[in-house]
């Protein structure tokens, strides 16, 4: 071994005059090297052709479907009116606006702890009622531009605090559930054999579940148990992570069962190297892109099943806002008939939420794909 | 999980135990096929391999058991002296890229012995393999699917150098550059990705990224069969080169037998999984004593008008490895079938010079 | 069109926040953002415009209608320009090609990948992926007999009737080129069916007639079998069955036995001699090969970076190669038989076509280049009528056979 090197490439290889001289062809542009066998300087012709990084080459073909761009538009759109919208509202989440409406009794309780040091302290309620003038079911004017909602709420303030909820809970969700789908789907298709058939039955499993039913049930268990409203909602996303990672998982495990039997891999045993390494080099980096596609996709899912759930009264807690909740106030006839300005709005945005990142999405899936022609 | 599965996750869900058992049944069968007393190593031989078996379940029964194989290797010897080159043909389907895999235990092997410098590698453990992987490398036939596509080059080449401590870390760098010289690759090519490059160049790095772990042995898959002409002759010129320079010992495995003719030292010809001719290069391509063999070199085109050979045709297609046929496996083909053929394996005989011949047309004693 | 231009904005504005941060230093091996905007928007606007030309519908037969320059001739190509609009660049795949192939006669075209003789048949089929692939000028004038069509200007509704019936083709794969989930007699018999108007059971008479006349043992039986069921050879003759089945005057191989074994390939070149000689059409044939060329072409075209670099008799180009491209491409391929040390090589990579420069393109990998070589691209010369090269070695020689 010690003879071949020594006689070996080393000895032949091209004479370094100095570390820095190599460390200056590094740093500087780099040129073609006259080289010894003169096969640098014919390769002028095709190594002047200039070609496209490879991020470049993605974003290229993403921005080259037009369904992309306004999808992205779309996102981009939502996220700057949930976020940077509501600092210009002059209304809080909750605010009820007064207006020149109807007068009602607003009651307030005010909780006031009296204590003395000789007796046991007790507390005093107080029960304030007062007249308020409120601006109810307000239509929608220069003050409410989207009109106010039964309470006497800014609906277009309550659709951006609602944006914000639906928007941090399905991302958070995404991600979680790309988690545990990389993580499980990497073993089972990776190991194979009994782990794989492990896995991939636990997956069968959790298909099965009928989701709706479950979310209803845990709904209510949770309104049974007395859970804290404003914890609930890390309920929520706990539950939503734990249904939706099967989908991740088999597209992870597929993508590494192909993966695992290119050359490329092959090649990477052939040279020994190490089970961590072949994974998170070799394996994980190629399945990103296919992961990137189906997490964008399953952010529109997440956002419409939240939104079902608060519809139904079962996820973000009825304080709050948020899309699904908002919809909630349909029930009532004549809401449905009579304020349009309360229902409709937060549909469009979750319509303009699920499309955008499903057109995202599919840009991306053909952006990605090496094969597509265009 | 045991440590075994975290080694080999190239060992697909087949029970290896139910392919031994169809070994030995088999190997029952074949009782007059006595037991080989083990001959001693030759010392010359880099690589020794006797009765090399590989065979793939192709269909299983109702639990998962293998009823019928593929018999991508069966019962191939051939040994290899330090800094030769020895070539393999045949035709697509006869087992070459399986026997070539076989041999550096990237699958493992069905039964038969392969001896690496003296050591059995199929009795090797994980970690003694893993340590001995360096010293044996392949360069694949497909320069597109053979790299890392989200790598740069410079991290391809230099990663398993990195982890068998080849150079010190300091030095990888300079290493790497050193190596890819070598292999005619310039400078600015370290931090570009593979797919910018034509497939020659990409073969290139390949070569590079084999060659970067100073191995001993190297098994080539058909490492020119995608490339254009010109290119060809470039990356053969390469192999012989480095091959002067290190003293590495090949496997060249390639249907062109032009190129094989041009860069082995001896030839085996594999049809089926066996090998039915094998000897010096001068010898077979002089004078092919199988009529497969003779069939397969009139079969090749001359690029030169005058020089229209009188081609044998062969009737039909090869048999699929799952019933292959029985006797000689090539008597389905042959022009000069005989009834023997059809009933008896032929021995694979030594005719003198070491060119061996598997074929009852000669004296079989 | 306000929405639009809002999409452009768009894309232009994350374009530039991308060049910053992959090429910090300006890596002079890919392209600017500015630079493939450029590209991107010449494209689109050249792409337009043939494309419109194309759309015209009602063309008139005579807009098309052009004579052969020799009526021997099957086809003619002139000048044939087909360029792809990449995205890194216009890639002139075929630029300037001219050659012609003679009524019953085999012509081999060779080159390595890339060097556009796969795109010269596509342009022939107007096969060619639109829209980033189209032609941009010059003639194919194809033979009908009686008249000739330009089939650059073709209309597609006419085309369609020359595709299958006068020009057929065979693919490199026959893994993929048959459709899986047909029988083969249905897929040959389609094609019967589609150009000649008879009957059924005539159809299925005509695709057994075919299938015998490849050299298929059991016609009957393979009439009914799904292409899965047959080996690579098997499917490569019942290709060869359904392009033969509709007597087309020409016959476009394309690379029709590289996919396929040595004693498969024998197989396969055997018969597509026979068969030429019992249906008197012509055969263009393409391939890598020169072994495959040597037994089977009559002429022989050699193509180099979309050009066509030397062309003549098979005798001519194999016996008294002038191209130093040709000559390199003979011995650096090694020949069973012929014992070398070390076998010569081109150096170098075969040129991507985008933004040649204008001079000979073998310039850069020649050995023997002369002060010439650096000026404009070497005209053809004619060494003897039927032997051309484009190569300033050469010049002052016309008529002379090449030699010195």
């Amino acid at each position: 071994m010690e003879e071949i090197n020594k006689e070996g490439i080393i000895e032949e290889a091209y004479k370094l005059e100095t570390d820095e001289a190599l460390e200056e062809t590094l740093e500087t542009p780099p040129s073609p090297q006259p080289g010894e066998h003169g096969e640098e300087e014919e390769m002028s012709i095709a190594d002047n052709v200039r070609a496209l990084s490879p991020t470049r080459l993605v974003l290229k073909r993403f921005f080259r479907s037009k369904l992309s761009v306004i999808g992205l538009a779309m996102i981009i759109f939502l996220f700057v009116f949930c976020w940077i919208g509501p600092l210009f509202s002059p209304y809080e989440e909750n605010e009820m606006a007064a207006g020149t409406g109807e007068y009602v009794s607003v009651t307030t309780l005010v909780v006031q702890p009296v204590g003395d040091e000789d007796f046991e302290p007790y507390t005093v309620y107080i029960v304030r009622r007062t007249e308020a003038q409120l601006s109810r079911n307000a239509p929608p004017s220069a003050d409410h531009w989207l009109g106010t909602d039964s309470e006497g709420r800014d609906i277009l303030t309550r659709i951006m605090y609602g944006g914000r909820v639906s928007l941090t809970l399905s991302l958070i969700v995404v991600f979680l559930e790309a988690i545990i789908g990389i993580i499980l789907g990497g073993l089972a298709g990776y190991f194979g054999k009994w782990v794989d058939t492990l896995i991939m039955r636990i997956i069968d499993i959790f298909n099965c579940i009928p989701t709706l039913p479950l979310l209803l049930i845990i709904g209510s268990v949770l309104d049974g148990a007395g859970v804290n409203p404003n914890v609930r909602i890390y309920f929520m996303m706990v539950f939503l992570t734990l249904l939706g990672w099967t989908g991740v998982a088999r597209i992870v495990r597929g993508q590494i069962l192909s993966l695992r039997e290119q050359e490329f891999m092959v090649s990477a045993t052939a040279r020994g190297l190490s089970t961590t390494r072949k994974i998170f080099r070799h394996l994980v980096p190629n399945v990103i892109p296919q992961l990137i596609v189906s997490m964008t996709l399953g952010l529109g899912s997440v956002i419409l099943m939240e939104a079902s759930l608060s519809y139904m009264g079962l996820g973000v807690p009825l304080t709050s806002a948020s899309w699904g909740g908002m919809i909630n106030a349909v029930k009532d006839p004549l809401v449905l008939t009579n304020y349009i300005n309360l229902w409709v709005p937060p549909g469009i945005c979750i319509v303009l939420a699920v499309l955008g990142f499903n057109f995202i999405g599919d840009g991306l899936r053909d952006a990605f794909d090496p094969k597509a022609k265009r | 999980m045991s440590e075994n599965l975290l080694e080999n996750p190239e060992n697909t869900s087949v029970p290896e135990e139910a392919v031994l058992d169809a070994v030995q049944q088999e190997e029952e069968k074949a009782e007059e096929q006595a037991v080989i007393p083990e001959e001693p190593l030759d010392p010359d031989a880099l690589l020794e391999v006797r009765h090399l078996k590989k065979y793939f379940p192709a269909k299983k029964d109702f639990f998962g058991r293998p009823i019928s194989f593929v018999k991508a290797v069966d019962d191939v010897s051939f040994k290899i002296e330090k800094g030769t080159t020895l070539g393999i043909v045949g035709e697509s389907g006869c087992g070459k890229t399986t026997l070539g895999r076989t041999i550096l235990r990237l699958q493992p092997a069905t039964d038969g012995q392969i001896y690496f410098d003296g050591k059995d590698i199929n009795k090797l453990k994980t970690a003694e393999m893993n340590a001995l992987r360096p010293q044996m490398q392949i360069i694949f036939q497909d320069p597109y699917s053979s790299l890392s596509p989200r790598m740069p080059v410079g991290e391809i080449i230099g990663e398993a150098v990195a982890q068998h401590k080849l150079v010190p870390k300091s030095e990888l760098k300079e290493y790497v550059l050193e190596v890819m010289k070598s292999c005619g690759l310039p400078y600015h090519y370290y931090e570009r990705y593979p797919h910018e490059f034509s497939g020659g160049q990409r073969q290139r790095i390949c070569i590079a990224t084999a060659l970067a772990l100073k191995p001993r042995f190297v098994v080539c898959d058909e490492p020119v069969s995608a490339l254009d002409v010109s290119i060809q002759a470039q990356i053969i010129n390469l192999l012989k080169d480095m091959q002067e320079k290190m003293g590495l010992t090949y496997i060249f495995i390639s249907h062109d037998l032009s190129v094989v003719e041009h860069i082995s030292d001896r030839v085996g010809v594999m049809y089926l999984g066996s090998l039915v001719e094998y000897g010096n290069t001068d010898d077979i391509f002089t004078n092919p004593m199988h009529p497969y063999t003779e069939a397969l070199f009139s079969a090749v085109p001359i690029p030169d008008p005058d020089r229209h050979s009188k081609r044998i045709i062969l009737s039909g297609d090869i048999p699929s490895p799952i019933n292959a046929p029985s006797g000689c496996k090539f008597h389905t083909r042959c022009n000069h079938c005989m009834e023997i053929c059809k009933e008896v394996a032929p021995k694979f005989r030594d005719y003198g010079n070491g060119h061996m011949v598997a074929c009852h047309l000669y004296p079989q004693e | 069109m306000l929405f639009k231009k809002r999409t452009t904005t768009q894309s232009e504005s994350s374009e530039g926040g991308e060049v910053k941060k992959s090429a910090p230093k300006g890596n002079p091996h890919y392209l600017s953002a500015k630079e493939s905007r450029e590209i991107a928007k010449s494209n689109a606007r050249t792409i337009r415009e043939l494309e419109k030309k194309k759309r015209v519908k009602h063309v008139d037969e005579s807009m098309y209608t052009c004579r052969m320059h020799d009526e021997n001739n099957i086809v003619e190509f002139d000048d044939l320009h087909t360029y792809f609009f990449t995205d890194a660049g216009v890639s002139k795949a075929v630029d300037g090609v001219t050659f012609s192939i003679p009524k019953g006669a085999t012509v081999g075209v060779v080159g390595e990948s890339g060097c556009g003789k796969s795109v010269t048949s596509l342009s022939l089929m107007q096969l060619v992926q639109s829209p980033q692939g189209q032609i941009v000028s010059g003639e194919i004038r194809f033979n009908m007999g009686d008249k000739a069509y330009d089939i650059a200007k073709m209309p597609v509704s006419e085309m369609r009737k020359i595709r299958g019936k006068q020009i057929a083709m065979i693919f490199q794969e026959p893994m993929t080129s048959l459709n899986p989930v047909f029988r083969i007699g249905y897929q040959i018999d389609e094609m019967v069916l589609l150009h000649t108007g008879c009957t059924k059971e005539e159809a299925k008479e005509r695709s057994i007639e075919m299938l015998k006349l490849v050299g298929i043992a059991a016609p009957e039986r393979v009439y009914r079998c799904y292409p899965h069921e047959l080996s690579g050879g098997m499917r490569q003759r019942v290709m060869i069955a359904i392009a033969l089945s509709c007597n087309p005057r020409l016959i476009i191989a394309d690379e029709p036995t590289t996919a396929l074994d040595v004693t498969i390939q024998a197989q396969i070149l055997d018969l597509l001699r026979e068969i030429k000689d019992k249906i008197d059409g012509s055969v263009m044939l393409i391939t890598h090969d020169l072994g495959v060329i040597a037994e089977m072409a009559d002429y022989v075209v050699v193509m180099y970076a979309g050009r066509v670099i030397e062309t003549g008799t098979t005798e001519e180009i194999f016996r008294n190669p002038l191209h130093p491209y040709t000559i390199g491409l003979q011995k650096s391929k090694p020949v069973v038989g012929r014992k070398i040390d070390r076998l010569y090589n081109i150096p170098g990579q075969v040129p991507n076509p985008i933004d040649m420069p204008d001079f000979c393109y073998f310039k850069d990998r020649c050995d023997r280049c002369i002060d010439k070589c650096n000026g404009e691209y070497p005209h053809f010369i004619h060494v003897s009528p039927t032997h051309r090269v484009s190569c300033y070695l050469y010049e002052g020689m016309e008529g002379k056979g090449g030699s010195k």
